[in-house]
Formats: C-alpha cells, structure tokens, sequence
C-alpha cells in the first residue's frame, strides 16, 4: 500500500557513486568537519553548495546535510557537556523556537521545489545562501576592527542593551547572562529557519548568541550543538518522511567529517583567537562569493536569464574554484599550523640533549 | 612502573580504536551491501523510513566517531599537549 505511493524524490536524480564521487563526498566531509571543529559551527555552508556542484540536487544535498548534522552534533554536544559548556535551560527555550523555524523553513523550501520545480529551489538556496553569508561576513569583520580598536571590552560593542531588558527577563546559569526571552526566541527562529533552509544554522546562531546575548563563544558552541541534536533530528525526520534522503551520502560525509572535526577542535589549541575570526571572515566570504557566480547560472535555468552555454561553463568553473579553493587553503593554513607546532614542541628537546 | 602503566594505556587505546575499527566498517559492509533494501524503506513515505535512518545516522556516527576520537586524541593530541614539551617551549 505504501509502496504505491511515489517519493518526491522519484521526479530527482540520485547521484551515481564513481569512485571520484565518493572520494570528494569523503573530501567535502572533512572539509566541512575541519570547520565545524574550528569555528564551533558552519561546515554546512561548504558542504551543502560543494554536494550541488556534483550533481546532488539542492532540496536533497540539504537533506543530506542536516540529517549528517545530527549525528555529527550528538558526538559534539557530548564532549561540550563533559566540559560544562551546554546551557540547558537556554537550549530548551531556544528549541520551542527554532522548531517553528525548521517548520517554516521545510514548508518554503518543499512548497517551491512542489510548486516552480527544481531550478527555483536550487536559485531560492543560492540566493539565501549569498544573503546570510555576506551578512555573516561583514558581522565578524566589523567584529574583528571592534576588537583591534577595543580589546579590554569585545564583546561589549555590539550588544543591544535596551532589546535585552525586554521582559521577560530570564537568567540563564551556565552562560551566566540575563536576557530577553524575545531575543532568545528570535534567535532560535532565525536559527531554525536557516538550518532548516540551507543546513547553515549553527553559522548565524553562535554569532547571534555571542553578540546578541553576550554569551562566551565556548558556551555558544557547546549550547548550539545541543540545539543542532533536535533541529538535525527534525530535519531528518521531515526531509525522510517526503524521500528526498540518500543515505549513502551521509554515510560518506561521515567518513571525511569525523576526522575533521577533531583535527578542527585540537586546532584550537594552537590557533588565537583573531586567527579564528579571520579564517571564519575570509572562508565565509569566499563563499559568498563562489554561490554569486552560480545565481546566472540558475537565473538561466529558470529562464530569466540568456547566456552563452560557454560562459555559463565559465561561472561554474570560477564559481567552483572559489569555493573549493577558499576551505582548501583554509585546511592547508591548519596543516601547517599543526605541523610547525610539533616541530617547534619537538625542536628545544632535541637542542637539550 | 609508569612505563609499564603507559605501555597498558597504550595497548587498551589501540585495542579498543581496532575494535571502533572494524565495528564501523562491518557496519558499513552492511548498510551498502543491503542499499537497495534500505533505498526501498527510506523511499517509502513512512515513519519507518525515518526509524531507520535515524538508526543508521546515530550507529555510524557512534562508531566511527569514537574510532577517529580515540586514535586522534591518543595520537595528535597527546603529541601537542605533551607538558614535557611544553616546559620546553618557555
């Protein structure tokens, strides 16, 4: 009876496993566990568009992504709260909200996959995509030129005082702060319905905990990944429920993402924190930019726009240079990091003896 | 008396990452070798088909990510956190 049914993902194409297919799917995981292990949050935001460039349709690459996410957050939270950087109680009030968000986000991105077809789903996600990163980018860059001027107050400059005395005002143990209930609502929602939306919550999350409740960035990390548990959790139950999952995918993703992760977090350990924010601000800017070069490119497919075959080639190709380019070099910056700590640890040894 | 605790630590570390190891990838022998079956379930639109993806996604993940924690904390992490070293640098 069920059977009889037709996924929606019959009308998509599953992407053949080639042996190239799958070593980039392992190479887009670790790329985005890398970061997801550096910054706390993000990775999504270079897997979901590296999946699109190999043919995975975008309803289907975020799917794949937000259901990795799950995994990947229970083993995070885990490590967090073993440290005591989970907030509970604020994590909690943020799930009512951030529920609503994937909610809404799920019924906008299947309504117009539904309704205008893959082309405007795939030009939707983009576009998003360029929005929220290139708002991201100038938030950490602004960040980054407060703290050079102001060191002794960082995260002072940017906290909207009279927005957190709303009532009702809550206190919030863990990450010892007193806000507005609105405002942990509002960032649960805008959380929600970007990671229910492009897989990008934790990206826009931890930056809003951080500047809007004035949250440190450890308990930001610790609580967003406690709230990436229920959203991923969701986000899988809704995007399996419509068929739009290929779990071979993120089986795959998991073999590269695993690793990263970890090699994100020891990273930590050796890189300051001006470093992080710098890495975080070009990355993400980069990848801004990459998705503007494939808007024509969908604009063709939707028809609103008429090039040259070649030169949409072209976009796809600077557009994929860019994006790729950006995290490599991003991980490669990290090798050599790691690599000229152990021989600077390794070296004064060797002088002694 | 340390060295023999170390080398102990050390057996049981490797151990337990060989038994991570081949844990996840028997796990994963199955889950693509049974694809199709599991295409059919997930493809259905049906709870079941989000039980089992769930299942999946939390085993892998448990698995495997023990298995890259333990032999990267065990590994390049002791190796950066070393506080021999680390005197050392100073």
């Amino acid at each position: 009876m069920v059977s009889t049914i037709p996924a929606i993902s019959d009308t998509l194409n599953l992407i053949t496993l080639t042996p190239q297919n799958i070593t980039m799917l392992i190479g887009i995981g670790f790329l985005g566990g890398t970061m997801s292990g550096l910054l706390g949050s993000g990775g999504a935001f270079i897997m979901t568009p590296a999946m699109m460039s190999l043919g995975v349709p975008g309803i289907m690459a975020v799917a794949a992504n937000i259901t990795h996410k799950f995994g990947k957050a229970i083993q995070g939270a885990r490590k967090h709260n073993e440290l005591g950087n989970v907030d509970k109680k604020l994590g909690l009030i943020m799930f009512l909200a951030l529920f609503a968000g994937v909610r809404m986000a799920y019924y906008a991105n299947s309504g117009i996959m539904e309704q205008l077809g893959e082309a405007y789903s795939n030009l939707y996600i983009n576009s998003l995509f360029v929005l929220v990163l290139s708002f991201v980018t100038i938030l950490i860059t602004y960040d980054i030129a407060k703290r050079k001027k102001a060191v002794s107050k960082p995260n002072q400059a940017m906290k909207p005082s009279l927005l957190l005395n709303i009532p009702p005002v809550i206190y919030f143990p863990v990450a010892k702060v007193r806000v507005s209930l609105w405002i942990v609502l509002l960032v649960g929602l805008i959380t929600g319905y970007l990671a229910g939306t492009v897989g990008v919550g934790g990206f826009v999350g931890v930056p809003a905990m951080i500047y809007l409740l004035g949250i440190s960035p450890y308990v930001a990390a610790g609580t967003e990944l406690f709230l990436a548990i229920f959203s991923g959790a969701y986000g899988a139950y809704l995007y399996t429920l419509n068929g739009y999952l290929d779990i071979r995918i993120v089986l795959l993703l998991y073999l590269g993402s695993l690793i990263g992760i970890n090699i994100g977090a020891i990273a930590t350990k050796i890189v300051t924190d001006l470093q992080i924010r710098l890495i975080m601000a070009i990355t993400v800017g980069m990848v801004a930019l990459s998705r503007a070069f494939s808007i024509p490119v969908n604009l063709v497919d939707t028809g609103h726009l008429a090039i040259k075959v070649q030169f949409m080639e072209i976009l796809n190709l600077i557009s994929n240079i860019v994006l790729f380019g950006s995290v490599i070099t991003m991980v490669l910056i990290l090798t050599c990091l790691i690599i000229n700590k152990l021989i600077k640890k390794s070296s004064p040894v060797k002088n002694r003896s | 008396m340390k060295q023999l605790m170390s080398v102990k630590t050390q057996n049981k570390f490797i151990l337990w990452v060989l038994f991570y190891a081949l844990t996840s990838m028997a796990f994963y022998y199955l889950v693509f070798f049974f694809n199709q079956h599991i295409t059919q379930i997930t493809q259905n639109k049906d709870i079941r088909a989000t039980l089992l993806v769930l299942l999946i996604v939390v085993c892998a993940s448990g698995l495997y990510g023990n298995t890259a924690s333990l032999f990267l904390k065990n590994t390049l992490e002791r190796k950066l956190d070393d506080p021999r070293q680390e005197r050392n640098d100073h």
